[in-house]
């Protein structure tokens, strides 16, 4: 397949439109996604216990707000819990943001990309649950590094330790940047477009490979 | 007759190659890979937890105060008042250029994409160079129009801070490294020069 002028703007216009229908802010779509995303998260989520007696949960809101002190428009809380000790440590947490936007794009992105459709469905079949994997990992790592670092006793506090620095380093690097939750899904997508067909990007500059590899698709 | 090795075409070569499960057979894949490990590189160099007063530390601090006079002095076009003071930029609306807002995720990304695609050094290096200046005056923007809509639509803000321009921001990198393909592909494709008569 060439990537022609014309058909890299009708994909581009097609994701685009995409986009915009499925990210516009819908209160009911952003509690729908809430509320059906939370149990999923609390399969993984709820059984565990972090350190000494340490457990989390995601809890929708019925409410969309941005509460006091909290950095984001929540529309779930994470809760979390210690063995012990009464009451909890709720952390206002955006779904839409962090797991909705970037399924969204991954999924516009698959859709726009012209591919047959066993292909496309195949793909969707692929990319969904690899993005609803690397969101709960997200997730993980963010309760993981709260009671490490903004709670005391639940993990030794040996600030030297190597997992400490790890866990320290991974958070820093994956989930402080804002971009990456939109870096995520199109690298995603384009490792599934790849897989699934070799579009011609010049990766390889023997003629004989790149007609060889396209003319299977 | 079977044939002998010297009569397998490239592309056979290439899908017994793919048969066999042989790397060449996803370039494209091995090089989504390479750009993850160079990613990661340029993630860890810039977001590893460097002590306070660190050199890392002053010069990402003094990049953020950079990004603030710059931007304050972009955002003069729509408010007079305005004015940058370190890392602040101060005027009708208030903002704090922290790390998040420096986009240097997009600029990680850029890089890595270029730097490890298969080009001439010199062209990576000039798409490195002039990707980088890109990106900066889109953030440059962004922080501007982020400026304009604390000012305007305060109640629009941390839909358009925290969602659209980021997502902005990233499909803007995207462009960017798309447009420098196409230039590095045009100039592959352009026929080279007849040397001159003597």
């Amino acid at each position: 397949m060439t990537w022609s002028i014309r058909r890299a703007a009708v994909s581009l216009s097609v994701f685009l439109a995409l986009l915009v229908a499925g990210a516009w802010p819908w209160l009911p779509v952003q509690r729908g996604f809430s509320a059906m995303y939370c149990p999923l998260a609390n399969l993984v989520l709820a059984p565990q216990t972090f350190g000494w007696g340490g457990h989390a949960r995601l809890v929708p809101l019925s409410r969309i707000e941005r509460r006091p002190g909290d950095n984001v428009t929540a529309d779930a809380v994470v809760a979390l819990t210690v063995f012990g000790w009464e009451g909890d440590l709720q952390m206002g947490t955006s779904l839409r943001r962090d797991v909705y936007l970037p399924l969204w794009i991954l999924i516009a992105l698959l859709i726009a990309v012209p591919l047959p459709f066993a292909r496309r469905m195949k793909a969707l079949a692929i990319g969904v649950p690899i993005m609803i994997l690397l969101d709960l990992a997200a997730l993980e790592l963010r309760v993981t590094w709260t009671f490490a670092f903004q709670l005391r006793g639940i993990y030794a506090a040996d600030a030297g330790s190597v997992w400490r620095r790890l866990v320290d380093l991974a958070y820093g690097a994956l989930l402080t940047p804002p971009g990456n939750r939109f870096i995520a899904p199109l690298g995603v997508g384009a490792a599934i477009i790849a897989w699934s067909r070799e579009p011609r990007l010049g990766l390889d500059s023997s003629p004989g490979c790149n007609e060889d590899v396209t003319s299977g698709v | 007759m079977p044939a002998s090795a010297s009569e397998v075409t490239p592309g056979a070569r290439a899908s017994g190659a793919a048969r066999q499960g042989n790397p060449r057979r996803r370039p494209a894949l091995a090089y989504l890979l390479r750009v993850a490990v160079a990613m990661a590189v340029f993630y860890g160099l810039l977001y590893f937890p460097y002590p306070p007063d660190s050199l890392p530390v002053c010069a990402i601090s003094g990049y953020l105060r950079g990004v603030a006079a710059v931007s304050a002095a972009f955002v003069r076009l729509f408010d007079a008042g305005a004015r940058a003071h370190g890392d602040v930029i101060d005027g009708r609306f208030s903002m704090r250029i922290v790390l998040d807002c420096a986009a240097l995720d997009a600029h990680a990304l850029l890089a890595a994409a270029v730097l490890v695609f298969p080009a001439r050094w010199r062209q990576r290096i000039a798409g490195v160079v002039a990707g980088t200046l890109v990106v900066a005056a889109v953030n440059v923007a962004r922080i501007a129009v982020l400026y304009v809509v604390g000012v305007r639509w305060p109640s629009a803000f941390p839909v358009v801070h925290e969602e659209v321009l980021q997502i902005a921001i990233i499909l803007a990198t995207f462009s960017v490294f798309g447009g420098w393909i196409a230039i590095v592909r045009r100039a592959e494709l352009a026929p080279a020069v007849p040397a001159a008569a003597p």
